[in-house]
């Protein structure tokens, strides 16, 4: 298991993007698939691939699908979320994995917020398509897609300028007499 | 900020958002509205909503209802049918509206020209479940 100070870190960022996401959750969207949200609380899940890596941004992810759909979403929503979320995982993983030597190829986090962002989308339209039977709701994609490419830039700017001064809350740092309890 | 691969995702979005559309526009071909016309469940006529015409539907049990599109909108002119509640109807002009007479069982609906209205022209949907007199 995880050190106990990156357990308490990450418990406090969930509950974090529990709160942002509730907001988000008041403000309703006038499109015409449900679930749609900004998608501002995934700025935790960055955080938590800046600063301890992709396993631990997986399970912040899915924790905070679950928990939102269970606190204050209905069934369908977190499908939807669901799908979006793991669809945008595996394309932000899979887009880092390729980034290969190339410098100028590399992507920025808010590349992959915005890849996160757009793929999200995609994976709620196909959730939507099957689960609501009709293929026509492909034609919403164009809207969607930029919606996500614009929330995963504004998302991944937000993580941007909030790396450094979490840099120091954040990581774990060795020494100091409370932290020997953690170190296990 | 932005790296250069950044860059090209951004721009393969947008052509990917640009190729959809097309995609999906093409799909609904000329996107012209049509009219409906379906007399006991089944179609039996389409007009252009954009061409102004009058025509005279055959309905049920010899009732006449009295069509007229005019300025891109359809509405029953006359009717033979006792209630002329489907000559107080409104005009319809978007896809989906529609206009029906009960008593003729006439329904006239705005439909995209590529569709087929398999499911809303289901032989149930005219049929009224019980009349009362």
């Amino acid at each position: 298991m995880m050190s106990t100070g990156k357990l308490l870190r990450m418990s406090a960022l969930l509950a974090l993007s529990l709160i942002i996401g509730y907001v988000e959750y008041l403000i309703p969207l006038p499109v015409g698939i449900p679930g749609v949200k900004p998608g501002i609380a995934n700025v935790i899940v960055l955080i938590c691939l800046m600063f301890y890596g992709w396993k631990e941004a997986f399970l912040i992810l899915l924790l905070r699908i679950f928990l939102q759909g269970f606190l204050f979403g209905n069934f369908f929503g977190t499908v939807f979320s669901l799908f979006g979320g793991i669809l945008a995982f595996l394309a932000m993983s899979g887009a880092y994995a390729l980034n290969g030597e190339d410098e100028r190829l590399k992507l920025s986090i808010i590349g992959i917020s915005m890849i996160g962002g757009v793929f999200h989308n995609i994976g709620q339209t196909l959730a939507a398509a099957v689960l609501i039977d009709e293929l026509r709701v492909i034609s919403y994609l164009p809207v969607l897609m930029s919606a996500g490419l614009l929330s995963g830039a504004l998302t991944g700017v937000l993580a941007f300028y909030l790396k450094r001064p979490l840099e120091k809350i954040l990581t774990e740092y060795r020494g100091g007499s409370h932290d020997r309890i953690s170190e296990r | 900020m932005l790296k250069k691969g950044d860059i090209i995702f951004i721009i393969a979005t947008i052509l990917a958002c640009v190729f959809i559309s097309v995609i999906t526009v093409k799909g609904t071909g000329s996107h012209e509205a049509v009219v409906c016309v379906s007399v006991d469940g089944k179609e039996t006529a389409r007009y252009p909503l954009s061409e102004d015409r009058s025509v005279l539907i055959e309905g049920a049990r010899g009732l006449k209802v009295n069509l007229r599109i005019h300025e891109n909108r359809a509405e029953v002119e006359s009717a033979d049918c006792p209630d002329k509640l489907c000559v107080h109807q409104f005009p319809v002009k978007k896809e989906g509206d529609s206009i029906v007479c009960l008593p003729a069982r006439v329904m006239i609906t705005v439909r995209d020209s590529s569709d087929t209205g398999g499911s809303e022209t289901d032989k149930g949907e005219n049929e009224p479940d019980a009349i009362t007199y």
